[in-house]
């Protein structure tokens, strides 16, 4: 069998047309041009007449450039179609529901009306401010006690690194439902786990979930407690990736390691403390599961009402998918205008 | 620990005592993550009546499976001598059963389509590949709350919803981004040297992508798996039959509908979270490497 590489020919220069080769009968037919521009002609194969537009057909498949082609856009054809039925085309009618007024059945165009309402509905701005809140505190909190996390975790041997990473790693994997569902019964009035441990402080009983003062703060607290297990490991993959020089002249100078975590180790992993910062600020703003299960109905007073909840129960509870599709819009221009903020207050600080 | 030379005793402790503080703060955090699931466990083998009681008990005095019984069994005598029957029972091995089917068959279809597309972008040259590809990244960093009530209104009318095409056919798209990350680093010339035999792309795909993408196909089932078994928002939408929940989804309505039966939540908890937690400790070497593979070299 014809091998070109075999002969010195790259794959390059038979993509860029200096070499064809292709397959005619048991036959290989070259065509040579050389830098010179003088030919090698190889064996042409004869063709008959009738057969020639199918020939051309097949040469036009051989030809690498065409063939790659063909292939790369057969083989993305599979998921581009299930992505533009199932998230492009809906996600640009969301933008054009959020005009329209949708009942169950018909659909009419109504303009600004469905933003007006929103603006207008004070429970919506309630749970913007509790959405907000929420995740300003978990995130803020989550990457400060990750990152002393991992620092610690990284100064342990390998087994007692494995055995952190696994045990921080759980609670994160087993996800939401199921932790939420465990903390229902830790934050329950009545023979409840953190009524009994704050009693051993000598606290008063409190109602937790159904005290408006509270809920939001029951919903950070379970958050902030389940560590995300793969912050964790990202943080401590940055950590362990700095250089062991880095802290050298540190070491010399005699500057403490909690003066080395602050100045050297934070600084330099700057950018994946953006990354984590803008995904988890992402995911947080998206909150709903342990709000849908914790507190149902946005909890007392509607203090832990979120906005993918608010829209959820725009659409799915009231049926007004115009005002869903509103709110979603609104959602992603607050979390855009947040990642823009987050990427910008970061990347000026960002030490390479 | 980075050695330090401190002469002055008083340096020493303080540095000693530090140390002391960070390694409770760790190990604290460290209970606070795990004590909840621990005392999920030990909580779903107490009897009903034991959640009353004050001081809580942190291992049931009087152990009884009652609670998973609960779960899988339509009528029974529980401890304490009284008839019991389930409304669950009837639903709960048809959530595992629904839920098993949806993470086979989304993860199956999803790896299948990623490492290809994947493939594609990574190694095959064609006009348009690079607007494609950010086209495609664009949108899949969209939050998939984005395009839930066009999507939602479009399934109801083809009458997808409450079925298993509902389920899985819309998770299916999107995850290449890793593939295609994991695929570009692999050497062009095995690619190449395959093409200029004349090998078709699919046979590429098939006998030289696949086989050297091992570690890549192990990261992309954790991520598949675990995301589908904990899937809540998209069964939440697309089914309102109890039939057809998921077991997550389940476990949400059980929580709402029986919170006095704090018993069997947490046999529920325990139920559900079994699978995972077997998978992790089957995969975990390849949960380590494979978190920090998408975020940090992409």
């Amino acid at each position: 069998m014809f091998r070109p590489q075999s002969c010195g020919i790259t794959y390059d220069m038979v993509r860029n047309h200096t070499i064809r080769y292709g397959i005619n009968g048991n036959r290989y037919t070259m065509n040579l041009r050389l830098k010179d521009n003088s030919a090698v002609e190889g064996r042409t194969a004869e063709r008959k007449n009738g057969m020639r537009f199918l020939a051309g057909l097949r040469e036009l498949y051989k030809n690498q450039v065409f063939h790659e082609g063909l292939w790369f856009y057969i083989f993305i054809s599979f998921s581009l179609i299930l992505f533009t039925i199932f998230t492009i085309y809906p996600s640009f009618k969301t933008i054009v529901m959020s005009f329209q007024k949708w009942g169950y059945f018909v659909s009419e165009w109504v303009g600004l009306k469905n933003y007006i309402e929103i603006v207008k509905d004070w429970i919506y701005w309630k749970a913007v401010l509790n959405t907000i809140k929420y995740s300003f505190w978990t995130v803020s909190f989550s990457i400060i006690q990750i990152f002393i996390l991992a620092w610690i975790i990284s100064r342990l041997k390998s087994k007692a690194q494995s055995l952190f990473r696994a045990v921080f790693y759980l609670p994160g994997l087993v996800g939401g439902i199921v932790m939420s569902v465990i903390w229902m019964w830790i934050f329950s009035p009545m023979g409840g786990l953190l009524n009994h441990l704050v009693g051993l402080v000598g606290i008063e009983p409190q109602l937790w979930l159904f005290d408006e003062r509270w809920a939001m703060f029951s919903l950070i607290l379970m958050r902030v407690l389940t560590v995300s297990g793969g912050t964790l490991l990202l943080f401590l993959a940055a950590i362990m990736g700095i250089p062991k020089t880095m802290y050298e002249a540190a070491d010399l100078d005699g500057t403490s390691p909690l003066r080395q975590a602050v100045r050297i180790t934070f600084p330099l992993i700057k950018p994946v403390v953006l990354y984590v910062a803008i995904t988890s600020t992402i995911g947080a703003m998206q909150m709903f599961e342990q709000a849908w299960i914790l507190t149902p109905q946005g909890g007392p007073g509607f203090s832990t009402m979120t906005m993918v909840y608010y829209i959820l129960r725009a659409g799915w509870v009231d049926l007004r998918f115009g005002i869903a599709a509103a709110q979603t819009v609104l959602l992603a221009v607050f979390l855009l205008i947040i990642a823009i903020i987050q990427f910008r207050y970061f990347a000026s600080n960002v030490e390479y | 620990m980075a050695e330090l030379n401190f002469d002055r005793p008083l340096a020493k402790t303080l540095h000693l005592l530090i140390r002391v503080v960070l390694y409770l703060i760790l190990i604290g955090l460290a209970v606070f993550a795990l004590a909840p699931m621990l005392l999920a466990l030990s909580n779903s083998f107490k009897p009903w009546t034991g959640f009353m009681r004050v001081p809580p008990e942190w291992i049931p005095s009087v152990p009884t499976i009652d609670n998973y019984k609960y779960l899988f069994v339509k009528n029974f005598i529980d401890i304490e001598g009284q008839y019991r029957i389930s409304l669950w029972s009837e639903y709960v091995p048809r959530w595992f059963i629904n839920t098993v089917i949806v993470t086979a068959f989304v993860t199956a279809g999803g790896l299948f389509l990623g490492t290809l597309t994947g493939y594609a972008y990574a190694k095959m040259r064609a006009p348009g590949r690079e607007f494609l590809f950010w086209l495609n990244m664009a949108m899949i960093v969209f939050p998939g709350i984005f395009n839930m009530a066009p999507l939602f209104v479009m399934l109801r009318n083809w009458g997808w919803l409450n079925t298993f095409r509902g389920l899985i056919i819309p998770q299916l798209g999107g995850s290449m981004f890793l593939s295609r990350q994991f695929i570009k680093r692999l050497p062009s010339s095995l690619i190449d040297t395959a093409r200029m035999d004349g090998t078709s792309e699919f046979k590429i795909y098939r006998r030289v992508i696949l086989p050297l993408s091992k570690p890549l196909i192990a990261v992309l089932a954790i991520f598949s798996f675990t995301g589908q078994w904990r899937s809540f928002l998209w069964p939440l939408i697309i089914t309102n039959t109890p039939k057809m929940r998921t077991i997550q989804l389940g476990l949400a309505m059980m929580s709402r509908e029986a919170t006095q039966n704090m018993g069997t939540l947490m046999a529920g908890t325990v139920v559900t979270s079994i699978p995972i937690i077997i998978f992790f400790f089957l995969m975990q070497k390849y949960f380590v490497t494979g978190l920090t593979v998408g975020a940090l070299k992409g």
